[in-house]
């Protein structure tokens, strides 16, 4: 199947070939013209395709002293290069004005300090409050001292910070549900890659991947702050004025928190909760592709799904599996779809059905 | 008709082809849409930069990479929202931080001796003869004693593929085919 991209680039390669022809005349440079304006897809096609061809023009620069009409072999061409000045290595760069240098220092400095910063975060974490984690598989829930309860998700770790003023959670890893006790006064908040989570009286999940969470809500609101996070400011090229978003979820939200972007959807309220299927120990597909799957189960179990091929990690798939039992699951795949499966101590390795390939 | 934009985009935005690329492997999990996502994203940028050309085209360019992606997974379409936090895409923007490099013209000699010795032989020798020898269709087929036809396919032939590899192009991947397509095992938690 070829995309319209694609037949766009072969018609601009079209073009430009059609115009190192002696015919072209000044009625095909019009309908170039014309093709260019019809669309800016079409124009920066035509101005890759001719922006590689002119740079080839720059070899005129190696073939300079060769005899004309030969073509030099590949090795010939690099070792001409080898003879140009600037190739040595030693060969002075543009020594950095006094300003360039400083900001390269103030960008390394800042990324140290940011660094800094999230090593102290989780290393006084040791020191304060109660730490919890799950090993890979495990789903374990527990009462707090609030009245609230916990679930944490596999391979997951928090700890539970309360005081008169807060009750805070810091999860640096993984995922976890909160059944939230109402207390006006003291709000819930659940920390995670710089990120905060509010809530009042509420039951919802915060997962930390990377740098990014996902929130999801079943029941009542609860508020996701970004920014004032040394790292993401730090890192965000595109606009500072844009850190401190917030935004208010309500049930049956799933939102997704990168940096100081945030992305929400909206789902029917039975849809959030088998996000949260985790609890009871399942995952649940629909239409899923099976690269997604793969992903999912590969939390909760040290021996590893690898997908070798695209057309096996598009394949589709719905159904409701037990999260710790990859086994079943990857003879599942082997018995009804044909997948053709490699079995080590470490992996499943799984590469599509032949008759697929062979297509 | 902007020739000065048309300059501008080809020197400071194609320039930074490999780069996009890079961006948009680690943070799309399909690969094969990623060719489309570029063409998109320079839609964009050119489109963008018809009012105001951005002080730095290649923050310009990547932000705007990342608010196509934004845009994507706004509409539902099937990325996982986990691709977007993947870990590696911080090594790109943390990069930003460091001052502009442009290449030197050694430098960029360098990178089209490889994308031109990189072409099928039969090829590469048509090519050179019609781009750096400056002969005639006709000339490189009475040459070689090809069709002028043949030589004109090769051409057309030379120009798809360089215009891949000339901007595009990552140190030689041994073997395409054989990469692992497994964005749980590419995008996985630490």
């Amino acid at each position: 199947m070829e995309s319209r991209r694609q037949d766009i680039e072969d018609r601009a390669t079209e073009w430009l070939r059609d115009r190192e022809r002696e015919t072209w005349s000044q009625e095909d440079e019009i309908a170039l013209r014309k093709w260019l304006d019809e669309s800016v897809g079409n124009r920066v096609a035509f101005l890759r395709a001719q922006a590689a061809w002119e740079a080839v023009g720059r070899l005129k620069a190696l073939g300079a002293g060769l005899p004309r009409r030969q073509v030099p072999p590949p090795e010939t061409l690099d070792e001409i290069q080898l003879g140009l000045p600037g190739s040595v290595p030693e060969q002075p760069q543009p020594a950095p004005t006094p300003r360039r240098r400083y900001r390269a220092i103030v960008g390394i400095a800042a990324s140290i300090v940011a660094i800094a910063g999230l090593a102290f975060a989780s290393y006084s974490a040791w020191f304060t409050g109660d730490q919890y984690a799950t090993p890979v598989g495990g789903v374990a829930s527990l009462p707090l001292a609030d009245g609230s309860r916990m679930t944490l998700n596999t391979d997951s770790r928090v700890r539970v910070n309360f005081n008169e003023h807060q009750r805070q959670i810091d999860l640096s890893q993984g995922e976890a549900f909160f059944e939230v006790a109402h207390e006006v006064e003291r709000p819930f908040v659940v920390k995670s890659a710089g990120k905060r989570v509010v809530a009042v009286g509420t039951k919802f999940s915060v997962r930390r991947v990377g740098e990014a969470i996902q929130v999801v809500v079943t029941e009542g609101r609860v508020r996701v702050e970004t920014g004032g996070d040394e790292l993401a400011q730090a890192l965000d090229f595109s606009n500072a004025k844009e850190h401190d978003q917030r935004l208010t979820l309500s049930a049956g939200a799933v939102a997704s928190a990168w940096n100081n972007d945030i992305y929400v959807k909206n789902h029917p309220l039975p849809e959030a909760e088998e996000i949260l299927s985790w609890r009871s120990g399942f995952l649940i597909f629909r239409g899923s592709r099976l690269a997604e799957a793969a992903f999912e189960f590969n939390r909760y179990n040290t021996r590893q799904i690898v997908l070798r091929d695209p057309v096996v990690a598009n394949m589709q798939l719905t159904g409701k599996f037990r999260a710790t039992n990859v086994d079943t699951f990857v003879a599942l795949l082997e018995q009804t779809h044909g997948v053709e499966v490699e079995r080590t101590d470490a992996a499943f390795v799984l590469s599509a059905p032949r008759a697929m390939l062979s297509e | 008709m902007d020739d000065s934009l048309d300059t501008w985009f080809k020197r400071e935005i194609l320039l930074h082809e490999a780069l996009l690329l890079r961006y948009l492997r680690r943070v799309w999990p399909r690969r094969d849409e990623v060719q489309d996502l570029r063409q998109e994203i320079y839609v964009r940028v050119y489109e963008a930069a018809r009012n105001v050309r951005p002080v730095s085209p290649r923050a310009f360019l990547l932000a705007t990479a990342r608010n196509l992606i934004t845009d994507r997974v706004r509409r539902g379409r099937v990325v996982r929202i986990e691709a977007v936090g993947d870990p590696d895409v911080l090594n790109v923007i943390v990069d930003e931080l460091s001052p502009e490099r442009r290449l030197s013209a050694w430098q960029e000699l360098k990178r089209v001796t490889r994308a031109f010795n990189q072409l099928p032989p039969r090829c590469r020798e048509i090519v050179w003869l019609k781009k750096v020898d400056d002969l005639s269709m006709q000339e490189v087929a009475d040459l070689l004693g090809l069709s002028v036809r043949t030589v004109e396919n090769q051409v057309l032939k030379g120009m798809r593929l360089l215009s891949d590899t000339v901007f595009g192009a990552h140190p030689p991947v041994a073997n395409r085919s054989s990469d692992v397509v497994m964005e749980g095992a590419e995008h996985g938690e630490p």
